[in-house]
């Protein structure tokens, strides 16, 4: 028997990455049976989150504030600015504890074959930050994919026609690794980006 | 069940195809582009995961219909490093590969100028002439190769100052009419494998542009990025 709302539900479930009708149908009958109040929170949190989340106009990340508070932050160095492509890499980043400067979000990167360019990107945005005076340094912290590669090339031109220096994240053997089992490509990068011990 | 082992590749493009896996577009000598699932590749264990365009692999795959699965894969050869200007060339190439050459329609010179290319294209001097290359040889190979052995219909030979009319449905053309402009010294340049400077280089791209939009069912969209990327850098290519 096909109960119309339980069968939204599981919709609106399958909304979710990597839940499919099964895994829809088992987070449904849970919170159904077993964890009402939780259901209730969950719906909570997702309507203020979608209500209040918005882009810090300052680094273009998720923020519930016109600017972040990362990007207030007093203690951080404003003459560093890091460019990622996902909020994910700034969390990824931030646990490193290495870097102390502000971030600036692409929400993408170049990908010419899915039609993907500079005006999809958004990077007037990061353009006129760069002009702003205030940053020295832009550390391109991009992936290391050919469009993550394209991606960091291009805004280390647009950096070079502002006068800010432009440094990329090094590419090299994975800490805890044999130099046995890495791939030749990311051997040869290591190689050419090797330094004095 | 078909299976195939050891098939020298060139990823084209990759799609992401449910939460962990990718499609991949290859382009292999015996099979011309195929299209394989990589199934669990872009988990955090997953073993080799350097699946990007232009990377020269040697894979297997197994399966029956338009999308077999991976089941083996293996760097092969030289790495090739593109960067920068070199980088948006092969982006273009790749393009040009995926809008041109259907699936399974083996073309094992489309394969080879391919690898060329990517080589080439690294040194600075000689992307313009290289692309241009490999489009004249793609369009070659796929049956839409262009006359330059002689004039349209009497293939009397070609005169370097003649500025001729070339009609894709015949050939280079004496007078007027319709059909692109172009002298008959960058055809004969052309008809050697060479692209010559200045106007002559101009023409060629023009020739060859004009002969490639005639195939493509819709216009190519890194050209278009291209200009947008110019516009914002000091970038300027013109593919």
């Amino acid at each position: 028997m096909e109960v119309p709302v339980i069968e939204e539900l599981k919709q609106a479930l399958r909304r979710l990455p990597g839940v499919g009708p099964k895994s829809a149908q088992r987070m449904a009958f849970h919170l159904l049976g077993r964890d009402r109040e939780g259901a209730r929170r969950i719906a909570e949190a997702i309507e203020n989150a979608v209500r209040d989340v918005r882009h810090c106009t300052r680094c273009n990340n998720f923020s519930d504030r016109d600017v972040c508070t990362t990007c207030l932050s007093v203690r951080r160095d404003p003459a560093l600015l890091c460019i990622v492509e996902s909020p994910a890499d700034v969390v990824s980043l931030e646990q490193s504890g290495a870097f102390h400067g502000r971030y600036f979000v692409l929400m993408g990167r170049l990908s010419p074959l899915d039609g993907i360019g500079p005006a999809e990107l958004g990077i007037e945005r990061l353009e006129a930050r760069l002009r702003d005076g205030e940053t020295k340094e832009v550390v391109l912290a991009t992936n290391f994919t050919v469009e993550g590669e394209a991606t960091a090339h291009f805004i280390a031109e647009i950096a070079r026609a502002c006068g800010i220096r432009a440094t990329r994240i090094a590419h090299g053997i994975p800490g805890g690794s044999e130099l046995e089992y890495i791939d030749r490509n990311t051997l040869a990068r290591a190689l050419g980006a090797r330094r004095d011990a | 069940m078909t299976r195939v082992s050891g098939q020298p590749v060139f990823i084209l493009h990759r799609y992401e195809y449910g939460e962990t896996s990718l499609v991949l577009e290859c382009l292999t000598p015996e099979f011309g582009r195929v299209g394989v699932l990589a199934k669990g590749v872009r988990r955090a264990n997953a073993g080799y995961r350097n699946l990007d365009p232009f990377a020269p692999l040697l894979i297997g795959w197994s399966g029956r219909g338009e999308l077999p699965v991976l089941t083996h894969v293996e760097p092969y050869g030289i790495p090739l490093a593109l960067s920068g200007r070199a980088l948006w060339c092969g982006f273009y190439v790749n393009e040009l590969v995926m809008a041109l050459l259907h699936r399974h329609d083996a073309h094992p010179g489309i394969f080879h100028a391919y690898a060329r290319v990517l080589k080439l294209i690294t040194d600075k001097g000689r992307q313009d002439a290289e692309l241009r290359l490999f489009e004249l040889v793609l369009l070659r190979e796929l049956g839409y190769g262009l006359i330059l052995d002689g004039e349209a219909g009497n293939r009397v030979a070609l005169e370097p100052d003649t500025l001729y009319r070339y009609a894709f449905d015949s050939g280079p053309c004496k007078g007027t009419g319709e059909g692109v402009p172009v002298h008959g010294r960058t055809l004969i340049a052309l008809g050697c494998g060479q692209i010559g400077d200045g106007e002559a280089r101009r023409e060629a791209r023009r020739l060859l542009k004009a002969a490639i939009d005639r195939q493509l069912r819709a216009p190519l969209r890194t050209p278009k990025l291209f200009r947008q990327i110019s516009q914002h850098a000091t970038l300027v290519l013109k593919p």
